[in-house]
C-alpha cells in the first residue's frame, strides 16, 4: 500500500513522464505557467488531469440522462399490452411461478 | 480555479437477469416493471445490466414463441421488439470468449451461457427463478438470488 507520503514522492515523476509522453499536455502546462509563473509544472499536470476527468464524468451522465428519457418513452408504449384475464390476476408470486413452470 | 469534480471509487455492480424475467416484464409484472426501471433509469449510475448474445437470442425466441401468443390478449410483434429495444438501450453486451465445463447438478446445459458471461466479467449478481441456477449459488463472485430475494435486499431500502 502506497503511503501519502509515497505517493507525493510520486506524482512529480507521473507528471514528468505525461508531459514527455504527451506533446499537447507539454504545450497545455507551459501555456499555463506563462500566464501564471508561481504554478507548479506538476500541480498543472493533475489539474488537466482532473479536469478532462471531469469532462469525462459530465458525458458520462449525459449519455445516462439520453438513456433515461428513451428508456421512458419505451416503457409507455409497452403498459398497453396485456396478458389473459388469468394471468392478469395473479399475485406477483403466481406470476413468478407461472412463468417458471411454463417457460 | 480547479475543476476538480470527485469521482466516486465504486464500480457499478454488474446485474444479468435471466431470460423469463422477459416473459414476465411482457406480461405487466408489476414488481419486475418497477426493478427494471430501478436499476436501468434511477439507478443507472450505479449498477450495469450485461447481456450476451446467447441470453438476447434466447429471449427473442421466447418472446416471439407460440407458447407467449396464447398468453397475451393481443399479441403485437410491435409490442415485443419493444421489450428488444428496451433491452438494448438498457444493458451492456457483453459476448463471453471463453467456454466453461458443465456445472454439477446443472439439469439444463443451456445455461451454461449464464454462468460463461458471469463468470467472464465477474457479474456481482445473478437474477433468476429458476430453482436449478439457483442451486449453483454462489458462483466465483457471483450471487444468484430471486427477484425477490434481490427486492427485498437493495430495492426496499431505497423506498
Amino acid at each position: 500500500m502506497l503511503s501519502t507520503a509515497n505517493i507525493q514522492q510520486t506524482k512529480p515523476k507521473i507528471a514528468r513522464i505525461l508531459v514527455h509522453s504527451n506533446p499537447l499536455l507539454d504545450k497545455e502546462v507551459r501555456l499555463r505557467q506563462s500566464i501564471i509563473p508561481l504554478l507548479n509544472p506538476t500541480d498543472i499536470v493533475y489539474q488537466l488531469i482532473g479536469e478532462r476527468l471531469g469532462e469525462l464524468e459530465n458525458e458520462r451522465r449525459q449519455f445516462i440522462e439520453a438513456r433515461k428519457t428513451l428508456l421512458q418513452e419505451i416503457r409507455q408504449d409497452l403498459a398497453s399490452q396485456k396478458p389473459r384475464e388469468e394471468i392478469l390476476e395473479m399475485s406477483d408470486e403466481e406470476l413468478d411461478e407461472y412463468v417458471e413452470a411454463n417457460y | 480555479m480547479s475543476m476538480w469534480k470527485p469521482i466516486t471509487n465504486q464500480k457499478p455492480a454488474k446485474i444479468i437477469f435471466d431470460t423469463n424475467f422477459f416473459v414476465s416484464i411482457a406480461f405487466q409484472s408489476k414488481y419486475l416493471n418497477k426493478l427494471w426501471d430501478f436499476l436501468a433509469i434511477e439507478k443507472a449510475f450505479e449498477y450495469n445490466l450485461i447481456i450476451s448474445d446467447a441470453l438476447f437470442n434466447e429471449i427473442k425466441a421466447k418472446l416471439f414463441g407460440d407458447k407467449i401468443k396464447q398468453d397475451l390478449q393481443e399479441y403485437s410483434e410491435t409490442r415485443m421488439e419493444g421489450i428488444l429495444q428496451k433491452i438494448r438501450r438498457s444493458h451492456l453486451l457483453i459476448n463471453p470468449t471463453t467456454k466453461l465445463a458443465p456445472l454439477q447438478n446443472l439439469a439444463d446445459l443451456e445455461d451454461m451461457h449464464l454462468f460463461e458471461l458471469a463468470m467472464q466479467e465477474k457479474a456481482d449478481f445473478l437474477l433468476t427463478n429458476d430453482k436449478q441456477v439457483l442451486k449453483q449459488n454462489p458462483f466465483g463472485l457471483t450471487q444468484i438470488l430471486t427477484y425477490k430475494q434481490f427486492e427485498d435486499k437493495f430495492l426496499k431500502q431505497h423506498n
